[in-house]
């Protein structure tokens, strides 16, 4: 029996690698260092990894190959997400290592076998016992994540799942990166796995697109609670996205990578301004508790309602520019059922972020409100950096757009 | 680059305004009335050197910016968008001026409401100069935030409401709008080889006829909300009621106006067919909106809710004077729509003064005004006398130009709509006679009459209006070549006049 090593070009996976790598080191760190100084190595090791990662997807890109005996598929697409995914863990690990926050510490449980409210964890707490293993798990969650868009084989997509299993403990993380994972790796099946049968399932996609907008709009509706409330507009958003996908053309694919990447940036920024709002239970996530909030804390109000624009569509951000996007690309392609779906529920989508920027500028606070915690070092950080990019790519998308229309072919 | 300098010097101010540190009130609304002035200055400087002879734009720019989606920075402007311009730098200034103590009592500080108006100003600028269907869409939706703010922060005690419902109107309008203007980008994608949304060049678009009509109703019920016509009106009366009358100015007196220049600009030109095939209904619309808007207003009885009505009136005067496509409609309208910028500024500056030094806005709580504060009473009564399109004053000369226009298209309509002068008479009359006649109502003995800040400001609008009833020919000699220049593109046919008239 010949056992043919299979032939790797590590070029190319070199960045899912680093991060790999990375993590490595991080459990290393844990074993090896004393409790107290685990922190202050994890924290630059992680994002120092995650840079270089991103570096090197800059050197490799416009280069486009299989390897992996074809397991997985580099190609312009693939390294826009695993791009985007790496600058969004970086912010989702600023925020995941933020410790200024809670007096507790961070928002983890200090030790994970303690039960939630007992005793054994206010000792825990009270000592400072707080664990550091989250950042290798993030980081490999996040190679798990880089490699599910690039997934080419069913195996491999197997995989980047079970690493998809590993614990991603913010939901801003979650929200942002595993989506822009998920839908790279569904628009890799679309375009590239059904290519032959893409006729067939465009009929039925474009139901499930229709459906998933509206059913998410409603629910976001109906919510009052900003975390969930965020979290079903995500589904709606997911219907934008899949009316770039159904689109099956250049411009749909485009529009598709557009929209994931600054739909990252927007809502880890939302996000990161939730866990900010704190009552003494921690974070304050009624809609109510954001009554005010312009009054006492103008700059973090002006943010947050930066990213609910940009969430709603309004031109001059980049979820304008992204909507447009994949919008223009359905109707090219002959689906103006689902641009008029589209447009409507992106009123309805409207009415419930503009509902919080009212709640937030023109009603009064509540007695007992919550209060705003000054933002520490690594959530403004976080925060900048999304607010950047959904202020820049909205004004001036071009240099995105550029690199994602020279990335938009997948490998056939 | 004239129009780039008017849309960046009060953004400038505005910046500069908020950066002042908190206290500087005083300080920022200085630096709110320099950079206006400043805009206005530069603003009539070009138009000193608009070549009138010309139907086509002028002080073109054009910048690539969004390259793949074709999407340029175009800016220039034709007569109709000369004389909108001109009114938006003209007013900003004035009400400034005008409503120098307006953001008192406001959710936040007198700062931030002078940082919006100048933030606003820009976004009207763009408006009106934009070429490119993408940056007007940019800017027709950017404007909603500043307004938003200015209405729900600094308004009355329905503001909040008012601006909720003035926004969600619009952005539905606006998302109406955003799926025509992603049709005809596909379109230009597919016919030209590239995509764009230069005007200039989407006229030569080859449009089927039912698209053309969808397209078509796309832009059309966006500014239709934005003007606002009879159904599609109701958030106007709010949203006037509530904001400050120095937003409520700025909200009719100009960004109302966004509504029916875009008829002229993109509804007529882009889609002539369809712009004939929907005339009928767009006038029979526009007839109900006039004699509408008179009725109602006839029943007011608050000041501000009266003038908005008035208002909703006189945009159907326009919308009827742009679908009449005769020359003489549609130079009226354009011309009715700089005086009913000034008319409404009139109005509303001297309705707000009143308001504020009563403390209420009911009609009945006036009277005799005349005798406690004449010079007040006398501006109202030349504002009103204005609206009313009184001969002599600017708004009477474009009436009658719609009127006389319309009939020569739509003879039955014009003539219903001339029951509106009638209409207006009674409603301005009645108002009037309430408020400055008739015995000193209680309370009234002590009101101040206006202070020499508020005649400064109020002096320019009122010159104007006398000015433009004599002078039209001023205006509209810069109007007429763009209104023939519009007619063929849309393939209006001009009726030859009957001999004898």
């Amino acid at each position: 029996m010949n056992f043919v090593a299979p032939v790797i070009n590590y070029s190319q996976i070199l960045p899912i690698l680093i991060v790999l790598g990375t993590a490595l080191l991080g459990v290393i760190v844990e074993a090896f260092f004393a409790r107290d100084r685990r922190y202050q190595i994890q924290v630059p090791l992680s994002i120092a990894g995650l840079v270089v990662a991103f570096l090197w997807i800059l050197k490799i890109h416009a280069t486009t190959a299989i390897t992996a005996e074809s397991a997985v598929a580099i190609d312009g697409p693939a390294l826009v997400l695993q791009g985007a995914i790496v600058i969004l863990g970086i912010a989702g690990l600023l925020l995941i290592a933020e410790r200024k926050l809670d007096s507790a510490g961070d928002a983890f449980a200090a030790q994970a076998a303690a039960i939630p409210g007992s005793e054994a964890e206010r000792t825990a707490t009270l000592a400072k016992l707080t664990q550091t293993e989250v950042f290798p798990l993030t980081l490999f969650a996040i190679a798990g994540m880089m490699l599910f868009p690039a997934a080419n084989d069913l195996v491999t997509m197997f995989v980047a799942l079970v690493y998809q299993g590993a614990p991603t403990p913010v939901t801003a993380f979650m929200a942002a990166c595993t989506k822009v994972a998920a839908f790279g790796a569904f628009a890799r099946l679309f375009y590239v796995g059904l290519s032959g049968a893409r006729w067939d399932w465009r009929p039925m996609l474009t139901v499930i697109a229709i459906v998933t907008m509206v059913l998410g709009a409603l629910w976001a509706l109906t919510q009052t609670d900003i975390k969930r409330m965020l979290a079903y507009s995500s589904v709606a958003h997911s219907g934008f996205i899949l009316t770039g996908i159904v689109a099956t053309n250049k411009a749909g694919l485009s529009g598709t990578l557009f929209y994931l990447v600054t739909y990252g940036f927007t809502t880890i920024g939302a996000f990161a301004i939730v866990t900010l709002v704190r009552n003494a239970s921690g974070e304050a996530t009624h809609i109510s508790g954001y009554a005010g909030l312009g009054k006492r804390s103008p700059w973090i109000a002006a943010l947050l309602s930066l990213f609910l624009l940009a969430l709603a569509g309004i031109p001059l951000t980049s979820g304008f520019v992204a909507k447009f996007a994949v919008f223009s690309a359905a109707y090219e392609s002959g689906s103006t059922l689902l641009v008029i779906f589209g447009v409507l529920t992106s009123a309805i989508a409207a009415f419930f972020y503009i509902r919080l920027i009212v709640l937030m500028y023109f009603q009064d606070p509540e007695e007992s409100g919550p209060t705003v915690a000054a933002a520490p070092l690594m959530t403004t950080a976080a925060i900048a950096l999304c607010a950047t990019v959904t202020l820049v790519l909205g004004i001036l998308p071009n240099s995105l757009v550029h690199v994602i229309d020279a990335a938009s072919r997948f490998v056939f | 680059m004239y129009l780039s300098s008017l849309l960046l010097l009060p953004l400038i101010g505005s910046a500069v305004i908020a950066a002042l540190p908190a206290g500087h009130t005083l300080l920022a609304k200085q630096v709110a009335l320099g950079t206006s002035v400043l805009t206005a200055i530069l603003g009539i400087a070009m138009a000193l050197q608009f070549d009138r002879g010309v139907g086509t734009f002028q002080f073109v720019e054009s910048h690539e910016w969004i390259t793949s989606f074709g999407v340029k920075y175009g800016l220039g402007i034709d007569g109709t968008g000369l004389v909108l311009i001109l009114m938006a730098l003209i007013l900003a200034p004035i009400v400034i001026l005008a409503s120098w103590n307006e953001g008192e009592g406001g959710r936040f500080s007198q700062k931030a409401f002078f940082a919006l108006l100048l933030v606003l100003e820009t976004f009207m600028v763009g408006v009106f100069a934009a070429t490119d269907v993408f940056l007007f869409y940019v800017f027709f939706e950017a404007m909603l935030i500043p307004v938003y703010f200015l209405i729900g922060s600094f308004g009355g005690p329905n503001r909040s409401y008012a601006a909720v419902k003035f926004l969600l109107y619009s952005l539905l309008g606006g998302l109406l709008m955003l799926a025509a203007v992603i049709g005809l980008y596909v379109l230009t994608k597919s016919q030209f080889g590239a995509p764009t949304f230069d005007v200039t060049e989407l006229g030569a678009l080859n449009i089927d006829q039912n698209l053309q009509r969808w397209l078509f109703l796309g832009f059309f019920i966006a500014f239709a909300i934005k003007a606002p016509m009879w159904p599609l009106h109701t958030w106007l009366p709010d949203a006037a009621s509530a904001a400050t009358p120095g937003t409520a100015i700025l909200l009719i007196g100009v960004l109302d106006k966004v509504g029916t220049y875009g008829m002229i600009r993109y509804c007529l030109p882009l889609f002539p067919d369809a712009a004939h095939f929907f005339a009928p209904t767009i006038v029979v619309l526009a007839v109900i909106s006039i004699i509408y808007g008179a009725i109602l207003a006839i029943g007011q009885k608050d000041l501000k809710r009266l003038i908005a009505f008035t208002s909703i009136s006189h945009f159907g005067f326009i919308v009827l004077g742009i679908f009449a496509m005769t020359s003489t409609a549609g130079a009226g309208a354009t011309l009715y729509m700089f005086n009913h910028g000034f008319s409404t500024a009139a109005l509303f500056m001297v309705a707000g003064w009143m308001i504020t030094r009563r403390n209420s806005s009911t009609i009945a709580d006036f009277g005799g005004l005349q005798r406690v504060t004449p010079v007040m009473a006398w501006m109202f009564f030349l504002a009103g006398m204005s609206s009313l399109a009184l001969p002599g004053l600017s708004s009477f000369v474009s009436e009658v130009l719609v009127l006389v226009g319309s009939y020569q298209t739509f003879p039955v309509a014009a003539i219903i709509s001339t029951v509106a002068i009638v209409l207006a008479a009674l409603y301005i009359l009645i108002v009037v006679q309430r408020s400055l006649h008739g015995p000193t109502a209680p309370g009234n003995e002590s009101l101040p009459d206006l202070t020499t800040r508020e005649r400064v400001a109020i002096a320019p609008v009122i010159a104007i209006i006398i000015f433009l009833g004599f002078v039209p020919s001023v205006l509209l000699n810069v109007i007429n070549p763009t209104v023939t220049h519009t007619l063929t593109q849309v393939h209006a046919i001009e009726p030859t006049p009957t001999a004898g008239e």
